[in-house]
Protein backbone atom coordinates (compact mmCIF):
# COMPACT_ATOMS: atom_id res chain seq x y z
CA UNK A 1 0.00 0.00 0.00
CA UNK A 2 2.38 2.59 0.95
CA UNK A 3 4.88 1.35 -1.91
CA UNK A 4 2.64 1.93 -4.39
CA UNK A 5 1.60 5.35 -3.31
CA UNK A 6 5.63 5.53 -3.08
CA UNK A 7 5.73 4.92 -6.74
CA UNK A 8 2.87 6.92 -7.54
CA UNK A 9 4.14 9.88 -5.92
CA UNK A 10 7.09 9.45 -7.72
CA UNK A 11 5.56 8.81 -11.31
CA UNK A 12 3.58 12.39 -10.71
CA UNK A 13 7.01 14.40 -9.36
CA UNK A 14 9.03 13.79 -12.60
CA UNK A 15 5.58 14.18 -14.67
CA UNK A 16 5.22 17.85 -12.77
CA UNK A 17 9.32 18.44 -13.36
CA UNK A 18 8.83 17.53 -16.77
CA UNK A 19 6.43 19.97 -17.13
CA UNK A 20 7.88 22.49 -15.20
CA UNK A 21 11.13 22.21 -17.80
CA UNK A 22 8.69 22.27 -20.78
CA UNK A 23 7.15 25.04 -19.06
CA UNK A 24 10.39 27.32 -18.22
CA UNK A 25 12.11 26.45 -21.29
CA UNK A 26 9.47 27.34 -23.74
CA UNK A 27 8.53 31.08 -21.63
CA UNK A 28 11.36 33.17 -23.04
CA UNK A 29 10.08 32.30 -26.88
CA UNK A 30 6.72 33.68 -25.93
CA UNK A 31 8.66 36.98 -23.75
CA UNK A 32 10.88 37.51 -26.70
CA UNK A 33 7.55 38.67 -28.99
CA UNK A 34 8.51 41.68 -30.73
CA UNK A 35 6.56 44.19 -32.36
CA UNK A 36 8.23 46.87 -34.69
CA UNK A 37 8.01 50.26 -36.17
CA UNK A 38 8.69 51.61 -39.28
CA UNK A 39 8.44 55.39 -40.21
CA UNK A 40 9.24 56.46 -43.84
CA UNK A 41 10.37 53.05 -44.68
CA UNK A 42 13.17 52.47 -42.19
CA UNK A 43 12.67 50.75 -38.55
CA UNK A 44 12.47 53.15 -36.05
CA UNK A 45 11.89 51.23 -33.06
CA UNK A 46 11.10 47.68 -31.58
CA UNK A 47 8.56 47.54 -28.72
CA UNK A 48 8.74 44.27 -26.19
CA UNK A 49 5.38 42.91 -26.12
CA UNK A 50 5.51 41.74 -22.73
CA UNK A 51 6.39 45.19 -21.22
CA UNK A 52 3.01 46.87 -20.86
CA UNK A 53 2.84 50.51 -21.59
CA UNK A 54 2.82 53.62 -23.73
CA UNK A 55 5.28 54.26 -26.45
CA UNK A 56 6.05 57.63 -28.49
CA UNK A 57 7.72 57.60 -32.14
CA UNK A 58 10.33 60.19 -31.22
CA UNK A 59 10.26 60.78 -35.54
CA UNK A 60 6.84 62.43 -34.62
CA UNK A 61 5.59 62.41 -31.15
CA UNK A 62 2.15 62.63 -32.23
CA UNK A 63 2.56 58.59 -32.91
CA UNK A 64 1.48 56.48 -30.11
CA UNK A 65 1.29 52.77 -28.82
CA UNK A 66 -0.08 51.09 -26.19
CA UNK A 67 1.52 47.04 -25.18
CA UNK A 68 -0.63 45.32 -23.48
CA UNK A 69 -1.09 41.55 -22.53
CA UNK A 70 1.42 40.49 -25.34
CA UNK A 71 -0.46 42.87 -27.59
CA UNK A 72 0.24 46.31 -29.20
CA UNK A 73 -1.86 48.82 -30.94
CA UNK A 74 -1.86 52.78 -32.37
CA UNK A 75 -3.70 54.86 -29.88
CA UNK A 76 -4.17 58.94 -29.79
CA UNK A 77 -4.18 58.95 -32.79
CA UNK A 78 -4.46 62.75 -34.18
CA UNK A 79 -4.30 61.93 -37.93
CA UNK A 80 -8.09 62.69 -39.56
CA UNK A 81 -8.76 59.04 -40.40
CA UNK A 82 -7.93 56.72 -37.49
CA UNK A 83 -8.04 53.68 -39.66
CA UNK A 84 -4.27 52.69 -37.90
CA UNK A 85 -6.40 53.03 -34.58
CA UNK A 86 -9.24 51.09 -35.81
CA UNK A 87 -6.94 48.08 -37.27
CA UNK A 88 -7.02 47.55 -33.25
CA UNK A 89 -5.03 45.10 -31.01
CA UNK A 90 -1.80 43.56 -33.13
CA UNK A 91 -0.77 40.09 -31.53
CA UNK A 92 0.00 37.44 -34.42
CA UNK A 93 3.54 37.18 -35.80
CA UNK A 94 2.58 39.48 -39.59
CA UNK A 95 -0.09 41.63 -38.12
CA UNK A 96 0.08 44.98 -39.22
CA UNK A 97 -1.57 48.52 -38.82
CA UNK A 98 -0.17 51.49 -41.29
CA UNK A 99 -0.48 55.12 -40.97
CA UNK A 100 -0.69 56.79 -43.87
CA UNK A 101 -0.89 60.58 -43.13
CA UNK A 102 2.06 59.72 -40.62
CA UNK A 103 4.11 57.43 -42.69
CA UNK A 104 3.75 54.20 -40.01
CA UNK A 105 3.83 50.79 -39.85
CA UNK A 106 3.75 48.80 -36.91
CA UNK A 107 4.42 45.14 -37.56
CA UNK A 108 4.47 41.83 -34.94
CA UNK A 109 7.77 40.85 -36.14
CA UNK A 110 7.62 37.13 -37.39
CA UNK A 111 6.78 35.13 -39.76
CA UNK A 112 3.02 35.17 -40.74
CA UNK A 113 1.27 32.00 -41.83
CA UNK A 114 -1.34 34.14 -43.58
CA UNK A 115 -1.19 35.15 -47.70
CA UNK A 116 2.26 36.89 -48.61
CA UNK A 117 0.09 40.19 -48.92
CA UNK A 118 -3.00 41.40 -48.57
CA UNK A 119 -5.03 43.56 -51.00
CA UNK A 120 -6.23 46.31 -49.81
CA UNK B 1 10.14 -0.74 1.96
CA UNK B 2 10.33 2.96 2.43
CA UNK B 3 14.02 2.36 0.44
CA UNK B 4 12.91 0.65 -1.97
CA UNK B 5 10.11 3.17 -2.98
CA UNK B 6 12.54 5.85 -2.48
CA UNK B 7 14.92 4.14 -5.39
CA UNK B 8 12.20 3.84 -7.31
CA UNK B 9 10.87 7.69 -7.23
CA UNK B 10 15.25 7.96 -7.77
CA UNK B 11 15.51 5.86 -10.58
CA UNK B 12 12.31 7.81 -12.45
CA UNK B 13 13.58 11.29 -11.18
CA UNK B 14 16.73 9.84 -13.36
CA UNK B 15 14.96 9.00 -16.36
CA UNK B 16 12.92 11.83 -16.38
CA UNK B 17 16.31 14.23 -16.22
CA UNK B 18 17.55 12.19 -18.83
CA UNK B 19 15.06 12.96 -21.49
CA UNK B 20 14.65 16.07 -20.44
CA UNK B 21 18.72 16.32 -21.09
CA UNK B 22 18.27 14.23 -24.55
CA UNK B 23 15.57 16.57 -25.53
CA UNK B 24 18.00 19.45 -24.57
CA UNK B 25 20.67 18.36 -26.89
CA UNK B 26 18.01 17.10 -29.93
CA UNK B 27 17.06 20.68 -29.52
CA UNK B 28 21.13 21.97 -29.40
CA UNK B 29 21.09 20.09 -32.47
CA UNK B 30 18.83 21.08 -34.43
CA UNK B 31 19.50 25.03 -34.10
CA UNK B 32 23.40 24.00 -34.32
CA UNK B 33 22.67 22.72 -37.92
CA UNK B 34 20.47 25.37 -38.70
CA UNK B 35 23.41 27.96 -38.72
CA UNK B 36 25.48 25.58 -40.33
CA UNK B 37 23.84 25.43 -43.89
CA UNK B 38 23.29 28.11 -45.58
CA UNK B 39 19.79 29.78 -45.70
CA UNK B 40 18.00 28.38 -48.94
CA UNK B 41 15.79 31.19 -49.47
CA UNK B 42 16.72 34.86 -50.23
CA UNK B 43 13.60 36.85 -49.96
CA UNK B 44 14.06 40.49 -49.70
CA UNK B 45 11.74 42.96 -48.97
CA UNK B 46 11.25 46.86 -48.92
CA UNK B 47 8.66 49.77 -48.01
CA UNK B 48 8.33 53.35 -49.31
CA UNK B 49 5.10 55.60 -48.98
CA UNK B 50 4.60 57.11 -52.66
CA UNK B 51 1.79 57.95 -54.55
CA UNK B 52 -0.21 59.01 -50.96
CA UNK B 53 -0.01 55.36 -49.75
CA UNK B 54 1.97 52.27 -48.81
CA UNK B 55 4.03 50.45 -51.21
CA UNK B 56 5.99 46.98 -50.47
CA UNK B 57 7.45 44.65 -51.90
CA UNK B 58 9.12 41.35 -51.38
CA UNK B 59 11.99 40.34 -53.88
CA UNK B 60 13.46 36.08 -54.13
CA UNK B 61 16.35 35.14 -55.84
CA UNK B 62 19.94 36.12 -55.79
CA UNK B 63 20.35 40.26 -56.62
CA UNK B 64 16.69 40.78 -56.06
CA UNK B 65 17.27 43.05 -53.71
CA UNK B 66 17.96 45.79 -56.36
CA UNK B 67 14.77 45.71 -57.74
CA UNK B 68 13.23 47.24 -54.87
CA UNK B 69 14.75 50.74 -55.12
CA UNK B 70 14.71 50.57 -59.20
CA UNK B 71 10.62 50.08 -58.32
CA UNK B 72 10.52 52.26 -56.23
CA UNK B 73 12.23 55.27 -58.37
CA UNK B 74 9.88 54.13 -60.93
CA UNK B 75 6.69 54.64 -58.86
CA UNK B 76 8.60 57.85 -57.32
CA UNK B 77 8.91 59.01 -61.16
CA UNK B 78 5.36 58.70 -61.78
CA UNK B 79 3.89 60.21 -58.97
CA UNK B 80 6.00 63.46 -59.57
CA UNK B 81 4.43 63.05 -63.20
CA UNK B 82 0.74 62.12 -62.30
CA UNK B 83 0.47 64.14 -58.82
CA UNK B 84 -2.55 66.69 -58.96
CA UNK B 85 -0.83 68.60 -56.41
CA UNK B 86 2.24 69.36 -58.16
CA UNK B 87 2.47 71.97 -60.60
CA UNK B 88 5.05 70.78 -62.60
CA UNK B 89 2.68 67.25 -63.33
CA UNK B 90 1.02 66.67 -66.04
CA UNK B 91 -2.56 67.41 -64.74
CA UNK B 92 -0.89 70.34 -62.79
CA UNK B 93 0.13 72.04 -66.11
CA UNK B 94 -2.69 71.67 -67.83
CA UNK B 95 -5.03 72.36 -65.08
CA UNK B 96 -2.80 75.64 -64.38
CA UNK B 97 -3.33 76.16 -67.76
CA UNK B 98 -7.10 76.04 -68.09
CA UNK B 99 -8.69 78.40 -70.02
CA UNK B 100 -5.65 80.16 -71.09
CA UNK B 101 -4.18 77.81 -73.70
CA UNK B 102 -3.71 74.26 -74.72
CA UNK B 103 -0.84 71.68 -73.12
CA UNK B 104 1.38 69.67 -74.90
CA UNK B 105 2.03 66.00 -73.99
CA UNK B 106 4.61 63.69 -74.34
CA UNK B 107 3.30 60.80 -76.96
CA UNK B 108 3.48 58.76 -73.52
CA UNK B 109 1.97 60.70 -71.45
CA UNK B 110 -0.72 61.75 -74.05
CA UNK B 111 -1.79 58.23 -74.81
CA UNK B 112 -2.32 57.96 -70.77
CA UNK B 113 -4.33 60.87 -70.92
CA UNK B 114 -6.70 59.28 -74.00
CA UNK B 115 -7.03 56.14 -72.52
CA UNK B 116 -8.57 57.49 -69.64
CA UNK B 117 -10.74 59.71 -71.58
CA UNK B 118 -11.72 57.08 -73.52
CA UNK B 119 -12.71 55.29 -70.28
CA UNK B 120 -14.89 57.55 -68.98
CA UNK B 121 -16.85 58.02 -72.74
CA UNK B 122 -17.38 54.03 -72.35
CA UNK B 123 -18.90 54.57 -68.96
CA UNK B 124 -21.12 57.87 -69.71
CA UNK B 125 -19.17 60.16 -67.49
CA UNK B 126 -19.93 57.86 -64.47
CA UNK B 127 -16.08 57.52 -64.25
CA UNK B 128 -14.51 61.07 -64.55
CA UNK B 129 -10.73 62.52 -64.78
CA UNK B 130 -12.10 65.98 -64.49
CA UNK B 131 -13.27 65.40 -60.46
CA UNK B 132 -10.27 67.69 -59.69
CA UNK B 133 -12.36 70.03 -58.31
CA UNK B 134 -14.44 67.50 -56.01
CA UNK B 135 -11.27 65.91 -54.89
CA UNK B 136 -9.77 69.67 -53.63
CA UNK B 137 -12.91 70.32 -51.95
CA UNK B 138 -13.28 67.28 -49.79
CA UNK B 139 -9.58 66.52 -49.10
CA UNK B 140 -10.74 63.08 -48.56
CA UNK B 141 -7.34 61.69 -46.65
CA UNK B 142 -6.15 65.52 -45.94
CA UNK B 143 -5.31 66.58 -42.60
CA UNK B 144 -9.02 67.89 -41.85
CA UNK B 145 -11.37 66.89 -44.15
CA UNK B 146 -15.12 67.88 -42.89
CA UNK B 147 -18.60 67.69 -44.88
CA UNK B 148 -18.75 70.49 -47.56
CA UNK B 149 -21.73 72.52 -48.08
CA UNK B 150 -24.35 71.90 -50.27
CA UNK B 151 -23.20 75.02 -52.13
CA UNK B 152 -19.97 74.70 -52.04
CA UNK B 153 -20.40 71.19 -53.65
CA UNK B 154 -23.10 72.58 -56.57
CA UNK B 155 -20.24 74.67 -56.98
CA UNK B 156 -17.35 72.38 -57.51
CA UNK B 157 -20.16 70.09 -59.89
CA UNK B 158 -19.98 72.91 -62.09
CA UNK B 159 -16.43 72.29 -62.89
CA UNK B 160 -17.20 68.92 -63.46
CA UNK B 161 -17.57 67.02 -66.84
CA UNK B 162 -16.01 65.66 -69.95
CA UNK B 163 -17.46 68.18 -72.54
CA UNK B 164 -14.58 70.81 -70.31
CA UNK B 165 -11.76 68.90 -72.23
CA UNK B 166 -10.82 69.14 -75.56
CA UNK B 167 -7.97 67.03 -77.09
CA UNK B 168 -6.25 67.29 -80.48
CA UNK B 169 -4.72 63.51 -81.40
CA UNK B 170 -3.00 64.98 -84.21
CA UNK B 171 -1.08 67.75 -81.98
CA UNK B 172 -0.95 65.75 -78.45
CA UNK B 173 -2.28 68.32 -76.70
CA UNK B 174 -4.90 68.85 -74.01
CA UNK B 175 -7.05 72.02 -73.34
CA UNK B 176 -9.41 73.11 -70.36
CA UNK B 177 -11.58 75.43 -71.42
CA UNK B 178 -11.81 77.50 -68.43
CA UNK B 179 -9.85 78.16 -65.14
CA UNK B 180 -11.23 75.93 -62.23
CA UNK B 181 -11.45 73.20 -64.33
CA UNK B 182 -9.37 70.51 -62.78
CA UNK B 183 -8.37 66.82 -64.18
CA UNK B 184 -7.35 64.65 -61.39
CA UNK B 185 -5.63 60.46 -61.96
CA UNK B 186 -5.63 59.14 -58.21
CA UNK B 187 -8.13 56.59 -59.18
CA UNK B 188 -6.10 55.26 -62.28
CA UNK B 189 -2.15 56.23 -62.49
CA UNK B 190 -1.57 53.63 -59.41
CA UNK B 191 -2.41 50.49 -61.04
CA UNK B 192 -0.43 51.56 -64.40
CA UNK B 193 2.26 52.29 -61.84
CA UNK B 194 2.13 48.62 -60.57
CA UNK B 195 1.95 46.91 -64.44
CA UNK B 196 5.18 49.08 -65.02
CA UNK B 197 6.42 47.73 -62.05
CA UNK B 198 5.29 44.07 -62.89
CA UNK B 199 7.01 44.58 -66.22
CA UNK B 200 10.61 45.49 -64.32
CA UNK B 201 10.19 42.43 -62.35
CA UNK B 202 9.66 40.09 -65.58
CA UNK B 203 12.25 42.07 -67.56
CA UNK B 204 15.06 41.51 -64.49
CA UNK B 205 14.25 37.89 -64.69
CA UNK B 206 13.90 37.89 -60.78
CA UNK B 207 12.84 34.21 -59.71
CA UNK B 208 10.07 35.65 -57.87
CA UNK B 209 8.56 39.01 -57.04
CA UNK B 210 5.30 41.01 -55.45
CA UNK B 211 4.33 44.81 -55.53
CA UNK B 212 1.66 46.19 -53.48
CA UNK B 213 0.40 49.84 -53.85
CA UNK B 214 -2.64 50.75 -51.74
CA UNK B 215 -5.20 48.32 -53.12
CA UNK B 216 -3.27 47.38 -56.06
CA UNK B 217 -1.20 44.14 -56.07
CA UNK B 218 0.54 42.37 -59.04
CA UNK B 219 2.90 39.09 -58.13
CA UNK B 220 5.28 36.97 -60.61
CA UNK B 221 7.67 34.26 -60.65
CA UNK B 222 7.87 32.05 -57.41
CA UNK B 223 9.25 32.54 -54.12
CA UNK B 224 11.48 29.87 -52.15
CA UNK B 225 10.22 27.79 -49.42
CA UNK B 226 12.31 26.82 -46.16
CA UNK B 227 12.97 23.30 -47.73
CA UNK B 228 14.87 24.82 -50.90
CA UNK B 229 11.78 23.91 -53.25
CA UNK B 230 9.58 27.11 -55.06
CA UNK B 231 5.91 27.71 -54.09
CA UNK B 232 3.61 30.49 -55.76
CA UNK B 233 2.95 33.86 -53.82
CA UNK B 234 -0.75 34.45 -51.76
CA UNK B 235 -2.62 37.26 -51.88
CA UNK B 236 -5.24 38.06 -49.42
CA UNK B 237 -8.02 40.02 -50.41
CA UNK B 238 -9.10 42.39 -47.48
CA UNK B 239 -11.89 41.86 -45.80
CA UNK B 240 -14.15 45.05 -45.81
CA UNK B 241 -16.16 44.52 -42.64
CA UNK B 242 -12.84 43.33 -40.77
CA UNK B 243 -9.98 45.08 -39.39
CA UNK B 244 -6.88 45.97 -41.96
CA UNK B 245 -5.26 42.58 -41.11
CA UNK B 246 -8.51 40.53 -41.81
CA UNK B 247 -8.95 38.93 -45.63
CA UNK B 248 -12.00 37.55 -46.83
CA UNK B 249 -10.13 34.85 -49.35
CA UNK B 250 -7.07 33.62 -50.83
CA UNK B 251 -5.69 34.64 -54.63
CA UNK B 252 -3.29 32.82 -56.70
CA UNK B 253 -2.52 34.75 -59.64
CA UNK B 254 0.72 35.65 -61.14
CA UNK B 255 1.65 38.01 -64.22
CA UNK B 256 -1.50 40.42 -63.66
CA UNK B 257 -2.41 43.69 -62.11
CA UNK B 258 -5.25 43.24 -59.60
CA UNK B 259 -6.90 46.74 -58.78
CA UNK B 260 -9.18 46.80 -55.39
CA UNK B 261 -11.81 49.59 -54.10
CA UNK B 262 -13.59 50.03 -51.47
CA UNK B 263 -14.94 52.30 -49.13
CA UNK B 264 -13.05 51.21 -46.00
CA UNK B 265 -9.92 51.98 -46.75
CA UNK B 266 -9.70 56.24 -46.89
CA UNK B 267 -12.35 57.96 -45.65
CA UNK B 268 -13.71 60.13 -42.76
CA UNK B 269 -16.60 60.45 -40.11
CA UNK B 270 -18.51 63.05 -39.30
CA UNK B 271 -21.80 62.95 -37.26
CA UNK B 272 -21.19 59.03 -37.07
CA UNK B 273 -21.67 59.01 -40.94
CA UNK B 274 -18.89 57.97 -42.60
CA UNK B 275 -17.41 59.29 -45.94
CA UNK B 276 -15.31 57.49 -47.68
CA UNK B 277 -12.54 58.56 -50.96
CA UNK B 278 -14.51 57.51 -53.94
CA UNK B 279 -16.41 60.49 -55.20
CA UNK B 280 -19.47 60.19 -57.25
CA UNK B 281 -19.19 63.20 -60.54
CA UNK B 282 -22.95 63.06 -60.88
CA UNK B 283 -23.66 63.96 -56.91
CA UNK B 284 -20.67 65.21 -55.69
CA UNK B 285 -20.90 63.17 -52.35
CA UNK B 286 -19.05 59.70 -51.58
CA UNK B 287 -20.74 57.41 -54.55
CA UNK B 288 -23.68 55.37 -52.80
CA UNK B 289 -23.18 51.39 -53.92
CA UNK B 290 -24.66 48.88 -53.05
CA UNK B 291 -20.88 46.60 -52.57
CA UNK B 292 -18.19 47.26 -50.09
CA UNK B 293 -15.36 46.20 -52.31
CA UNK B 294 -13.92 45.25 -56.22
CA UNK B 295 -11.29 43.65 -57.62
CA UNK B 296 -10.84 43.69 -61.11
CA UNK B 297 -7.83 41.18 -62.58
CA UNK B 298 -6.52 41.93 -65.85
CA UNK B 299 -3.07 42.64 -68.04
CA UNK B 300 -3.94 46.16 -68.13
CA UNK B 301 -2.88 47.82 -65.23
CA UNK B 302 -4.91 51.22 -65.78
CA UNK B 303 -7.71 50.02 -67.52
CA UNK B 304 -8.19 47.73 -64.51
CA UNK B 305 -7.80 50.37 -61.59
CA UNK B 306 -10.64 52.67 -63.67
CA UNK B 307 -12.43 49.56 -64.07
CA UNK B 308 -12.54 48.77 -60.14
CA UNK B 309 -13.15 52.13 -59.71
CA UNK B 310 -16.31 52.04 -61.92
CA UNK B 311 -17.92 49.31 -60.70
CA UNK B 312 -17.51 49.78 -56.80
CA UNK B 313 -19.66 52.99 -58.16
CA UNK B 314 -22.04 51.47 -60.47
CA UNK B 315 -23.04 48.51 -57.96
CA UNK B 316 -23.93 44.95 -58.24
CA UNK B 317 -25.91 45.21 -61.44
CA UNK B 318 -23.78 46.32 -63.47
CA UNK B 319 -20.90 44.21 -61.89
CA UNK B 320 -23.46 40.91 -62.60
CA UNK B 321 -23.21 42.16 -66.31
CA UNK B 322 -19.53 42.41 -66.60
CA UNK B 323 -18.65 39.12 -64.88
CA UNK B 324 -17.60 37.01 -67.88
CA UNK B 325 -15.50 39.59 -69.93
CA UNK B 326 -12.37 38.47 -71.85
CA UNK B 327 -9.46 41.06 -71.04
CA UNK B 328 -10.40 41.22 -67.25
CA UNK B 329 -12.33 39.34 -64.32
CA UNK B 330 -14.00 40.66 -61.23
CA UNK B 331 -14.22 39.60 -57.73
CA UNK B 332 -16.83 41.44 -55.66
CA UNK B 333 -18.29 41.90 -52.44
CA UNK B 334 -22.16 43.36 -51.90
CA UNK B 335 -23.45 44.52 -48.62
CA UNK B 336 -25.49 41.42 -48.23
CA UNK B 337 -22.09 39.61 -47.76
CA UNK B 338 -22.23 37.89 -50.32
CA UNK B 339 -19.03 37.09 -52.94
CA UNK B 340 -19.18 37.62 -56.83
CA UNK B 341 -16.55 35.93 -58.74
CA UNK B 342 -15.96 35.70 -62.50
CA UNK B 343 -16.02 31.55 -63.17
CA UNK B 344 -12.58 31.46 -65.04
CA UNK B 345 -10.80 32.18 -61.25
CA UNK B 346 -12.61 29.36 -59.87
CA UNK B 347 -9.40 27.62 -59.28
CA UNK B 348 -7.19 30.59 -58.58
CA UNK B 349 -9.62 31.96 -55.84
CA UNK B 350 -10.38 30.73 -52.40
CA UNK B 351 -12.88 32.06 -49.76
CA UNK B 352 -11.30 31.94 -46.55
CA UNK B 353 -13.89 33.39 -44.31
CA UNK B 354 -17.24 32.12 -43.40
CA UNK B 355 -18.60 35.73 -42.90
CA UNK B 356 -19.07 35.65 -46.68
CA UNK B 357 -20.93 33.22 -49.02
CA UNK B 358 -20.10 33.02 -52.70
CA UNK B 359 -23.29 33.97 -54.73
CA UNK B 360 -21.34 32.79 -58.26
Amino acid sequence: MTRKRWIEGGVLLGVVALCLVWWALSRPAEQGAMAEVWYDGTLAMTLSLSEDGRYTLAEDPTVCFQVEDGKVRFVDATCPDKVCEETGWLEKAGEMAVCLPRKTRLVVAGESDGPDIIAR
Amino acid sequence: MVIKALRIVLALAAAAAACVLFWMLVQKKQQQAAVSIPEPEIIYTGEDFIMDTYVSQKTCGEGADQLIPQAAALLEELEKEWSAWSADSVPGRINAMAGVSPVTLEPAEYDILRQVMDFSTETGGVFDPTIGPLVKLWDIGGESPSVPSADQISTALSYVGMENVTMDDENLTVYLDRPGVALDFGASIKGYGVEQVLKLYQESGVQGALISLGGNVAATGQKPTEDGGTEDFVIGLRDPLGSATDYYGTLVMNDKVICTSGGYERYFEQDGKRYHHILDPATGYPAETDLLAVTVIGEDGLRCDCLSTWLFMSGLDTVKEHLEEQDYAVIAVDNQNRIWCSSSLKDAFALTSDRYTLAS
